[in-house]
């Protein structure tokens, strides 16, 4: 009696399958670029992971940097995006400076203490995503406005969202990737967005360097 | 041999049938020796003894997500371990504790893409109690139970929360030789299963757990007193 017991127990131990969450298109919002009519869909590949991050090792940023990048891959179960610090910017995938954007027409969001703006610089006719892309971050008021912090936070987070591919607002407040974000974290909204993206085949390729 | 088979035997000899295989009484002589070094070695019972082992185990998947389409599993993964044996009592059957450390990279597939990634490595300590009897000679059974910790190298995806464990059931094939009267080699083949699932997939509304199933192959050496 107790032989055919223990058999049992380990053949239902052995065959369970977990159960993973279906996602519903009401949980996530566009994240995809339509340039000349046609859809641009934007995602890091695995065999490119981690992807290399420069910022200067004294930026008053780079913290919020490294929040922002371990933001991002806790969204992920399976290491689909994956980020590293590098110390060499020629080298990088991605570089991040503490000053204005001299490059304009990126994907930027302004708030009252600090703006930021991502050029993922991707060319639609080409279909591809030339690197380094850049990420710019500063304040617009004194560093002894209160806010600032929570500023550079919410926003570098945004910007990232960018970087990782999500190339479109979202039309929620309650979401880091809204266009004037309050939101100091990445939401439920955010994150299966975010795997979503992940989840289907990009349209763009990288070149540049690697 | 006698005068008369002197005389006969070269007459005998030709009246015998001819072998049909040269050489046919040295196999059989290999086969018995086999035979009875693997069933007719002196069994480990009522005898207290340490192994130590090494060898390697193979992993069944920790997570298919049917969803993202993506597999998580641990790749083969070289494995040491260490087990005491008691006596239960004047019989032949033994209490094994036992332990073994693994590690090796966990590696994530994604069936759409086709692709393989690695996400660091993962170790794994299962600690076993287990109940040891014969079976025929050297080869004895092994059943029981015990816990399985798992040991990321970062707190990351499934493992974000850090290392967890889980509850698992083991079963497994020992077979022994002697090589001195207090040393003998074992080699042991085992399975273990159990349900695979962590915080953050539970925060994240993965239902159940997965089905996980292990199997080792450990060779070593045991010190009997």
């Amino acid at each position: 009696m107790r032989r055919p017991l223990l058999g049992m127990l380990l053949v239902v131990a052995a065959c369970g399958t977990i159960g993973s969450p279906l996602i519903t298109s009401g949980e996530v919002y566009e994240f995809r670029d339509v340039e000349r009519g046609d859809t641009i869909v934007f995602h890091w590949p695995r065999a490119d992971l981690p992807v290399r991050i420069w910022v200067a090792s004294d930026s008053p940023i780079r913290s919020y940097v490294e929040t922002a990048i371990a933001r991002w891959q806790a969204a992920f179960l399976y290491g689909e995006f994956r980020a590293t610090l590098v110390t060499d910017s020629t080298i990088a995938d991605v570089i991040v400076r503490n000053t204005p954007s001299d490059i304009g027409n990126g994907l930027n969001r302004r708030a009252p203490q600090c703006a930021g703006e991502t050029d993922p610089n991707i060319n639609p006719a080409t279909k591809t995503a030339r690197l380094p892309m850049h990420v710019f971050m500063y304040a617009v008021v004194s560093d002894a406005i209160p806010g600032l912090a929570s500023c550079y936070g919410v926003t570098m987070t945004h910007e990232f969202g960018h970087v990782l591919g999500l190339l479109v607002h979202s039309p929620s407040f309650g979401d880091v990737m809204f266009a004037d974000p309050r939101f100091d974290g990445i939401s439920e909204r955010d994150r299966l967005t975010a795997i979503t993206l992940y989840s289907i085949a990009p349209t763009i390729t990288l070149t540049g360097r690697r | 041999m006698t005068a008369a088979c002197w005389r006969y035997c070269e007459r005998w000899r030709r009246d015998l049938t001819a072998p049909l295989v040269r050489r046919h009484l040295r196999r059989m002589r290999r086969l018995l020796t086999a035979a009875m070094i693997t069933v007719g070695t002196t069994p480990l019972a009522a005898q207290t003894g340490v192994q130590l082992t090494a060898g390697v185990t193979s992993s069944g998947i920790l997570v298919t997500d049917g969803v993202l389409r993506t597999k998580l599993r641990p790749a083969i993964a070289p494995t040491i371990g260490i087990a005491i044996a008691i006596p239960t009592g004047k019989g032949p059957y033994r209490a094994v504790l036992a332990a073994h450390y693994s590690r090796s990279s966990l590696r994530v597939t994604d069936t759409d893409f086709g692709t393989t990634d690695d996400l660091g490595t993962l170790a794994t300590i299962d600690a076993l109690v287990m109940a040891e009897g014969p079976i025929a000679g050297a080869l004895r059974w092994q059943f029981g139970g015990g816990a399985i910790f798992y040991r990321p190298s970062a707190n990351q995806g499934v493992f974000l929360d850090g290392p967890t464990h889980r509850w698992l059931i083991a079963g497994g094939l020992t077979w022994s030789h002697p090589l001195s009267p207090h040393l003998h080699l074992v080699v042991d083949g085992r399975v273990d299963s159990h349900t695979f699932t962590t915080d953050v997939l539970v925060a994240r509304h993965y239902a159940g757990a997965q089905g996980v199933q292990r199997f080792g192959l450990h060779a070593g050496v045991e010190r009997t007193f």
